[in-house]
């Protein structure tokens, strides 16, 4: 194999393409390969304008219909009707040049620019947003680089993909579960409150990455219903009336209807803190 | 028809979250959130949330 490195260009492989910068992190798309889905969508997925389906995607202004599947580790969507679009934070691009490139036979563009087959390239400006967009076809495998020549996918460890996903999106109950799990053991790994004050929940809860902003959070019984809670001692539902405490690393107290919940009274919830962009 | 209504305040009176009455969920008052910026349009547009419940916050004895 031969390897050419230029100062200039970066390093050429011997089928040609060029390595122009580091390879690792090159990604400005998180998800690429839709291999984290937290929200746990299936079949033909209907989502209304700005709604979410697989991590970090949402339908564009129109919507989108998907369908997708997965072969041999690798997860292809079919885009069937509208599109599917990312926002990129800014905080993860640097101005210059960009490179989309996928697999598939959907077009896509970056920002306010046009639809076109892989390849696509666009001037972004670092701290700013930036949106991909896929319309109707296949894709995966989506990639957004610095520079004008796509390079092969990047495949991150499935752990370290999950985290840059709940950066947006955190849920307590399992990742295999889409919703609250319905189940006589639906408290399991749920988080957990005392009450130390009269209308007043106490609680520990921390996010496994630091958000992208303090998110909005839903509070679920484990009967799947919001925003409730379960009272251990009593297997009385408590209805939550508000959140107190809380930033982009967790939630420390929230309200509830009954004034004396009683002295060290233990309480399990479920819950979602969602900060997508 | 109200959409959001006010949490309690924190114990040092700041309003922090508010709540949205279409599907239970807890918003804080984080400008870089969106679900917060559509809650201030909501208000520019001329609506305003409940009130919120009045609570009692009494410390139980240790």
């Amino acid at each position: 194999m031969s390897v050419v490195i230029n100062g200039t260009n970066g390093v050429t492989y011997n089928d040609g393409t060029i390595q122009a910068t580091a390879p690792a992190q090159k990604n400005k798309i998180i998800n690429g390969n839709f291999a984290i889905n937290q929200r746990g969508v299936s079949g033909t997925v209907s989502l209304s304008a700005g709604a979410y389906g697989h991590d970090r995607f949402k339908a564009g202004s129109s919507g989108c219909t998907y369908t997708f599947a997965t072969s041999a580790n690798v997860t292809t969507i079919t885009i069937t009707a509208g599109s599917l679009q990312q926002v990129i934070e800014g905080v993860n691009l640097q101005s210059g040049t960009h490179v989309l490139s996928w697999t598939g036979t959907a077009q896509a563009k970056i920002d306010s620019g046009s639809y076109a087959d892989t390849g696509v390239t666009a001037t972004l400006t670092g701290g700013t947003n930036a949106t991909v967009e896929f319309g109707t076809g296949t894709v995966t495998k989506a990639q957004l680089e610095a520079g004008t020549t796509a390079t092969p996918f990047e495949n991150l460890q499935f752990t370290n993909q999950l985290q840059l996903c709940q950066r947006y999106y955190y849920k307590s109950y399992a990742q295999n579960s889409g919703t609250v799990p319905l189940t006589s053991s639906g408290w399991i790994g749920s988080r957990h409150g005392i009450a130390y004050a009269t209308n007043n929940i106490g609680m520990d809860v921390r996010y496994p990455v630091i958000m992208r902003a303090s998110p909005t959070v839903t509070i679920y019984h484990q009967d799947g219903t919001t925003p409730n809670v379960y009272e251990i001692h009593t297997g009385v539902k408590r209805a939550v009336t508000g959140v107190q405490y809380g930033n982009d690393s967790g939630v420390w107290n929230i309200t509830a209807s009954v004034a004396d919940l009683g002295v060290t009274a233990h309480y399990y919830f479920q819950m979602t803190a969602i900060a997508e962009l | 028809m109200k959409n959001y209504k006010l949490c309690p305040t924190d114990f040092e009176g700041n309003q922090t979250y508010v709540h949205r009455l279409s599907d239970g969920a807890f918003i804080p008052f984080d400008n870089s959130n969106t679900d917060y910026k559509e809650y201030l349009e909501w208000v520019a547009e001329g609506n305003t949330p409940e009130d919120a419940d009045e609570i009692t916050t009494t410390r139980y004895p240790e």
